[in-house]
């Protein structure tokens, strides 16, 4: 394996692990946000399911095939997520 | 429809799942055994100190303390006090100290504080999840961390093998190849105790890490209100103030904890939580449980001038009572004893997980450097976390009880132990003999303990006093340990002599004591089923239940299979029917 081999598949690595946390805080913020119930209701579903919506994400990043397409997926979710989750009032 | 994985998908998760298991295992393994160690921690909290033995004086919370405080010389502002439990040992206090918490039994004989001088049990339940002062708070979030990747590895787990994973349930093949018989065991153990493992990694991720998120979700979903984000997320109090009032004469506390037993249904105080303790301001925290169930844990708040309860008795916030309840399931706040026998196995059984998949990753590639560390590192914290804890203990009873630094020799030595253990594995020539050897030193090593614990305790086994069911039960289960150990070292050396794996019958002796373990297993918990707590414990019950089924199917049914299946099948339905029957009662 190549260096520059070796150099994609750890950012592939890292923007399967890295890339996706603040994705699954953000999206467990906008759960805490945007559910159709009392707060009390959806900020419990929101903050007790940040670490299973981490391990779905990183499942999903894991079989991404180019570190480039995963590092850019990870942005665009995130960006938009936070958009959702700090720029959208309830 | 079966589900399968695409080519690509199923090697990224193979690749994943072993890489993950691989690099996090091993400190898992040993978080795995200090915390079904853990589940026993108040037993081994008795047995280590003679304190927690004595018959209690009987003397009524308010006296007690007041000697208490009356020993010390003074009433700290923020003050933990632990009353004797069941009429059995002297009580604890824990108070700051220069800046650091320190704790001290009161020796009502003699009207003095004793200070906290025995942690091998402490020393066990902090292991579990990393912690120690010294290091502090970065290993405990590592801890977390590895939580998300046992989780991580547990799903890519389930999602390799969700195409064949009922086979995995059950096939077990141990009169076939090493590598076959590594293959089978970490599957079925895997498979068997796949919702036990998971619902620890998601809680012990859980209880670490959403501390450290909450910010986020406060300044997303509070405002940046962090106080209101806590108190949703935790029911916290604020109790600032509660020390600046002045001198004032209070409700006594036993009549405090009367209230409190009165203000929530059922519950039952067990230890206070004292601020400004004795001043017109203060707050008396009674924390204490209501019953058998993961969520039982409670806290009642009054204020201490006039006994009013501050917090009147609301629906505590859905966030605070999901995590009670994770961190009560985590805690095994429920099933009594038999439950924690079961979590205990199942804990055992996810060693055996971790310790069969560094066997399959080095018997699948090829030898190289790092998969020769891998299979000493794998020798050396497999069998040498045995050995150290045995070298703990038996530091724990052989060191003078009044010895100043008898903490930090015990968790020296069982550092030192541990460490000797994992070089030992990098410098010996024959790996594989290494294992009987070490678990050979650490039965020779527990051995001893039950009786040294004689010289401190008069209520153990070997005691000459009168006896104390927690006390004679440490002993047993370290005498049993010993004999396991040794066992399966004579087991492992006469293997290594012979040169085979397998036993007359073409099956390792091994699996016949699995087997015994198994049925002993499955009649306790039928038997013992009526006595459980109800309510939502049972659905957990159930589920401990059914795992100890299969580990009778998965060991049983290569003897006779479709007979077995079918009269075990029906012992697993009904057992889930009594409980619910017991559940509706």
């Amino acid at each position: 394996m190549s260096l520059g081999a070796h150099f994609a598949a750890g950012l592939r690595v890292s923007a399967a692990i890295l890339g996706t946390l603040p994705i699954a805080l953000l999206a467990s913020c906008c759960l805490a946000r945007f559910l159709p119930t009392v707060e009390d209701a959806r900020f419990a579903v929101g903050f007790a399911s940040f670490i299973p919506v981490w391990v779905a994400a990183m499942c999903l990043g894991f079989v991404s095939r180019s570190a480039v397409k995963a590092w850019l997926a990870c942005l665009a979710v995130g960006l938009g997520l936070f958009a959702l989750a700090y720029g959208v009032p309830r | 429809m079966r589900f399968k994985l695409s080519a690509h998908a199923f090697t990224r998760y193979w690749e994943l799942h072993a890489w993950a298991g691989v690099t996090a295992g091993l400190v898992l393994y040993i978080m795995f055994l200090a915390g079904g160690l853990t589940l026993f921690h108040e037993p081994f909290e008795t047995w280590e100190e003679p304190l927690a033995q004595t018959q209690a004086e009987g003397l009524g919370l308010t006296a007690t303390l007041d000697r208490a405080l009356t020993a010390h010389g003074s009433v700290p502002e923020d003050l933990w006090f632990f009353p004797a439990k069941a009429g059995q040992g002297e009580p604890r206090l824990a108070f700051l100290e220069r800046g650091e918490w320190s704790t001290f039994w009161f020796d009502t004989k003699n009207g003095r504080l004793v200070r906290v001088r025995e942690r091998a049990a402490h020393f066990i339940y902090n292991l579990h999840f990393l912690w120690h002062d010294t290091t502090g708070r970065w290993l405990y979030t590592l801890a977390g961390l590895l939580s998300v990747c046992l989780l991580l590895t547990l799903v890519t787990g389930v999602l390799i093998h969700a195409k064949d994973l009922l086979r995995q349930f059950h096939q077990f093949r141990p009169g076939k190849s090493r590598r076959v018989l590594w293959s089978d065991m970490h599957k079925v153990l895997g498979v068997m105790g796949l919702p036990f493992q998971i619902f620890y990694a998601y809680s012990g991720a859980f209880i670490v890490l959403a501390p450290l998120v909450l910010k986020v979700f406060a300044g997303s979903v509070f405002d940046g209100d962090q106080k209101r984000a806590a108190a949703l997320a935790w029911d916290s109090f604020d109790s600032a103030g509660a020390a600046s009032g002045v001198k004032a004469e209070g409700i006594a506390l036993d009549e405090l904890a009367r209230r409190a037993e009165n203000a929530r249904p059922g519950f039952v105080p067990e230890y206070y939580h004292l601020l400004g303790y004795g001043r017109d301001s203060g707050i008396v925290e009674a924390h204490g449980s209501s019953g058998g169930t993961p969520s039982s844990s409670a806290v009642v708040r009054l204020r201490e001038v006039d006994g009013k309860l501050l917090v009147e008795p609301k629906p505590e916030s859905k966030s605070a009572a999901t995590r009670r309840w994770i961190v009560g399931l985590h805690f095994a706040h429920f099933g009594g004893y038999f439950a924690r026998f079961l979590l205990f196995f199942l804990a055992l059984a996810g060693c055996g997980t971790i310790l069969s998949g560094n066997w399959i990753w080095l018997s699948r590639r090829p030898q190289s450097r790092g998969n020769e560390a891998l299979s000493r590192l794998t020798v050396g914290v497999g069998a040498g976390a045995w050995l150290a804890l045995g070298a703990l203990l038996l530091a724990s009873r052989a060191l003078p009880l009044d010895l100043a630094w008898r903490g930090a020799a015990e968790e020296l030595t069982f550092l030192g132990v541990f460490g000797g253990c994992v070089l030992w594995a990098f410098i010996a020539r024959d790996v594989a003999g290494l294992w009987w050897r070490i678990l050979a030193l650490a039965s020779a090593v527990l051995l001893p303990v039950p009786f040294l614990a004689a010289r401190w305790s008069s209520a153990g086994m070997f005691g000459s006093g009168t006896r104390l069911s927690s006390v004679v039960a440490v002993d047993v289960g370290l005498l049993g340990t010993a004999v396991l150990l040794g066992t399966i070292a004579a087991f492992l050396r006469r293997r290594a002599v012979r040169g085979s794996n397998t036993a007359r019958d073409g099956r390792p002796a091994w699996t016949w004591g699995a087997r015994v373990l198994a049925c002993a297993l499955l009649a306790w918990g039928v038997l013992s089923w009526s006595t459980f707590e109800t309510g939502s414990a049972v659905a957990l019950t159930i589920a401990v239940g059914l795992m100890s089924m299969n580990t009778a199917v998965t060991l049983l049914a290569p003897l006779w299979p479709r007979a077995l299946w079918a009269a075990v099948a029906l012992i697993a339905l009904a057992i889930p029917m009594f409980s619910l029957a017991v559940a509706g009662r």
